[in-house]
C-alpha cells in the first residue's frame, strides 16, 4: 500500500515516524505491531535514541537523505471479525505500507507527485505551537494540482497536530484545532481532487511525552509516545474513530 | 529447518564476544568431560586460519591471566562448525527405529559465523573513530548472515549491573542497544527474502549477558559467585538493562514460533564456588593456572540452544515472543 507523510519540516515527520515502534507497543495489544522494514526506517533509531540520550532532537545528523524519503513498514493487526476469526487456516497477513515521506521546504518532486498519484493514504502534520505558521492551501494545491488528474486515488487523510500533551487545549476539539492549524481552505483541494468516499480523520499527538520525573538521558520505558500510531491506525488499515468523517462532513464542519 | 543450521553473533563493542567465540573450543571440551560424551561428543572446529589462531591464542589466559584480543583493522570473518548431539527422537521416531531397522538420528553440524571488526561491532553512528567504509562492509556481512541465520546470539555485558557505575551511564549502554539493533534488523528485512509472515527467518534468540563473574563481584557475592550465579534470572537480569521496551521493540522481529533464551555467561567459569581469581585484572601475573581449572561457564550452551540441542541442566531461561517485554 502506498501513502504519503507530508509536513512542513523534516522534524516534524521524522519524529512521528521514529516513535511508531514505541508507541504500537504501548498499545499492548500482542497481535498489534509495527516492523519497520527498511534501511530508513532503521536510521530514525539512533535519531530518536539521541534525543532520548540528550533531549537534542537532531534529525539531520542521521539522515542521509533528507527529501522525499521512502520508509516502508508492516503492520500486524488483530483479526477483526467474527468471520476471520472463524477461518482460523488464514494466516495473518500484515499491511505491508511505502510511505513517502516529504516536506514543504522546496517544490515538490515529480517522485513525490508520482507517489501521491498511486497512494492510498495521506497524513498531513504539523506544530500547534510552531514558530512559523505554515500556508497548508498553498502547498496542498501545488502538489495535488501537479498531478494534472481529478481522479486521485486517496482513501484515507489523517490531519496530525504535534503538541506536548500538557499544553492541548481542553475547549477546541481536535477538528477545531486542524482547522485553525491548517486552514479551512485546504477543504477546497480535498474537494476539487477526492472522491466523496474519501474519510478524514484528526489526531493531536505528543510524541516527546516522557514519565514525570523523567529526566535525560532516559531509558525507552520512560518514553511514553502519546496516540503517535493513531494516524497511521487509521491512514493504513482503516481503523476508524469516533471523529472519522467523509468529504461531506468536512464540508459542514469547515467551510460553516 | 535446514540440514545445516547456521548462527550469528552480534553485540556492542568491548562486549566479550571475541572472548566468548574464543573460548568456544575450549568449552566443548568441558562440557563433553562433564557429560560423559563419549559416543556423540560436541565438536568445534575452527574453519578458517583466523579462527584456529583465536582458538590457540585465548590458552594465554592461563599463563597470562588476561585475554590477548587487541582491537583489530579489518573484519576477521570467524566461521567455526560445531558438531552437536542429534536431538532426541519423539516416541513415534523410537517405533520407526525399532521396527524398521533405522539407525539414530545423526549428529548435526552447523555453522557458527562472527563477522569481527575494529572495536567490535560498530554500526553507522556508533564510533566516530571507525572507519566509514569498515563499517559499511561489516553491516553488509552481518546482514548477509543474519538473512539466513537459524540462531541470533546478542551478547550483553551483564557487569553494566553495577552499583558503583552511574546509572545515566547504565542508561547510555542500554539506548547504544536500542540506537542499532531495530535498525540492523530493519535493513535485514528489507535484504532477505521475507518468509510467510513477512518476518525474520530465525527461529532461536540467544542473548548471552557475558562476564557475569565480574557483576557477582562488583557486587560482592565474590565467595558465592558461582551459584548466585546460577540462580540469577537471565531473563530479570536484561531487562534489568534494558528494560521491557527494548524487548516489546524487539520481538516484532520475530515470529510467533520464536524461541527467546536468557543466559548469565562467563568466559573465565568459576574456581571451587567462587571466582576464578587467577583471571581477574589484580592478579598475580606469574601465577600459572592448570586447564582443568578452568571451566567457562554457559559458553558452548547457548550456541548449542541456538540450534535445539541445549545440554541437560543448562541455566537458561526460556521465553516464547508474547512473554517477553510484558
Amino acid at each position: 500500500m502506498y501513502g504519503m507523510l507530508l509536513s512542513p519540516t523534516t522534524e516534524t515527520a521524522t519524529s512521528l515516524l521514529a516513535s511508531l515502534y514505541r508507541s504500537m507497543t504501548l498499545r499492548n495489544e500482542p497481535q498489534s505491531e509495527f516492523v519497520g522494514t527498511n534501511q530508513a526506517m532503521g536510521d530514525l533509531n539512533p535519531i530518536i535514541t539521541r534525543w532520548l540520550e540528550t533531549g537534542r532532537f537532531n534529525p539531520s545528523r542521521y539522515n542521509r537523505q533528507s527529501d522525499d524519503t521512502l520508509f516502508q513498514f508492516r503492520m500486524y493487526m488483530p483479526k477483526s471479525s467474527i468471520a476471520d476469526h472463524m477461518m482460523f487456516w488464514k494466516k495473518d497477513v500484515p499491511i505491508e505500507s511505502d510511505c513517502l515521506g516529504t516536506h514543504y521546504s522546496r517544490l515538490f518532486s515529480s517522485v513525490a507527485v508520482e507517489h501521491l498519484k498511486k497512494s492510498e493514504y495521506l497524513i498531513i502534520c504539523d506544530e500547534l505551537h510552531s514558530s512559523q505558521r505554515q500556508n497548508h492551501f498553498e502547498h496542498l494545491a501545488h502538489l495535488f494540482l501537479q498531478m494534472y488528474n481529478l481522479d486521485c486515488s486517496l482513501k484515507r487523510i489523517a490531519f496530525v497536530i504535534h503538541c506536548p500533551s500538557d499544553q492541548q487545549p481542553s475547549q477546541e476539539s481536535p477538528i477545531d484545532i486542524a482547522k485553525r492549524v491548517f486552514g479551512a481552505e485546504c477543504y477546497d483541494v480535498f474537494k476539487t481532487f477526492c472522491k466523496v468516499k474519501t474519510r478524514f480523520d484528526f489526531f493531536m499527538v505528543d510524541v516527546f511525552n516522557l514519565l514525570p520525573n523523567a529526566h535525560h538521558p532516559c531509558t525507552l520505558d520512560q518514553w511514553i509516545p502519546e496516540d503517535a500510531i493513531n494516524p497511521f491506525l487509521f491512514a493504513v488499515s482503516g481503523l476508524p474513530s469516533e471523529r472519522t468523517m467523509t468529504l461531506k462532513g468536512l464540508e459542514i464542519l469547515w467551510k460553516q | 529447518m535446514p540440514d545445516n543450521k547456521e548462527i550469528v553473533i552480534i553485540g556492542p563493542s568491548k562486549v566479550g564476544k571475541t572472548a566468548l567465540v574464543a573460548s568456544l573450543s575450549h568449552a566443548a571440551v568441558t562440557l563433553n568431560r562433564r557429560s560423559n560424551r563419549n559416543n556423540q561428543p560436541i565438536e568445534v572446529i575452527g574453519k578458517n586460519t583466523d579462527t584456529r589462531d583465536l582458538f590457540t591464542k585465548v590458552y594465554q589466559l592461563l599463563q597470562t591471566g588476561s585475554l590477548p584480543f587487541a582491537g583489530t583493522h579489518s573484519i576477521i570473518n570467524y566461521h567455526i562448525e560445531m558438531t552437536s548431539p542429534a536431538p532426541a527422537p519423539s516416541f513415534m521416531q523410537r517405533l520407526k527405529i525399532l521396527f524398521s531397522g533405522m539407525t539414530d538420528p545423526k549428529p548435526e553440524v552447523c555453522n557458527i559465523y562472527f563477522p569481527d571488526a575494529p572495536g567490535g561491532a560498530v554500526f553507522h553512528g556508533d564510533d566516530d573513530e571507525a572507519d566509514e567504509i569498515t563499517i559499511r562492509n561489516l553491516r553488509n556481512e552481518l546482514i548477509r548472515k543474519i538473512s539466513s541465520a537459524f540462531g541470533l546470539i546478542i551478547c550483553l555485558d551483564a557487569a553494566i549491573l553495577n552499583p558503583t557505575v552511574d546509572t545515566n551511564d547504565q542508561k547510555r549502554a542500554a539506548l547504544n542497544f536500542a540506537k542499532w539493533l531495530p535498525g540492523l534488523l530493519s535493513e535485514v528485512l528489507e535484504r532477505q527474502e521475507a518468509n510467510s509472515t513477512g518476518r525474520l527467518n530465525i527461529k532461536r534468540v540467544c542473548i548471552v549477558m557475558t562476564k557475569a563473574d565480574l557483576w557477582a563481584k562488583n557486587n560482592n557475592y565474590t565467595d558465592l559467585a558461582e551459584t548466585t550465579v546460577q540462580n540469577r534470572n537471565g531473563y530479570d537480569h536484561a531487562i534489568d538493562i534494558l528494560g521491557k521496551a527494548f524487548f516489546m521493540g524487539l520481538r516484532q522481529f520475530f515470529d510467533t514460533n520464536t524461541e527467546f533464551n536468557f543466559f548469565m555467561s562467563s568466559v573465565f567459569g568459576f574456581y571451587q564456588g567462587g571466582l576464578q581469581e587467577s583471571f581477574m585484572e589484580e592478579a598475580n601475573e606469574e601465577t600459572v593456572t592448570s586447564l582443568d581449572e578452568w571451566t567457562p561457564f554457559n559458553v558452548i550452551e547457548p550456541f548449542l540452544t541456538a540450534v535445539d540441542a541445549t545440554p541437560p541442566n543448562t541455566f537458561v531461561i526460556t521465553k516464547q515472543k508474547f512473554d517477553i517485554g510484558v
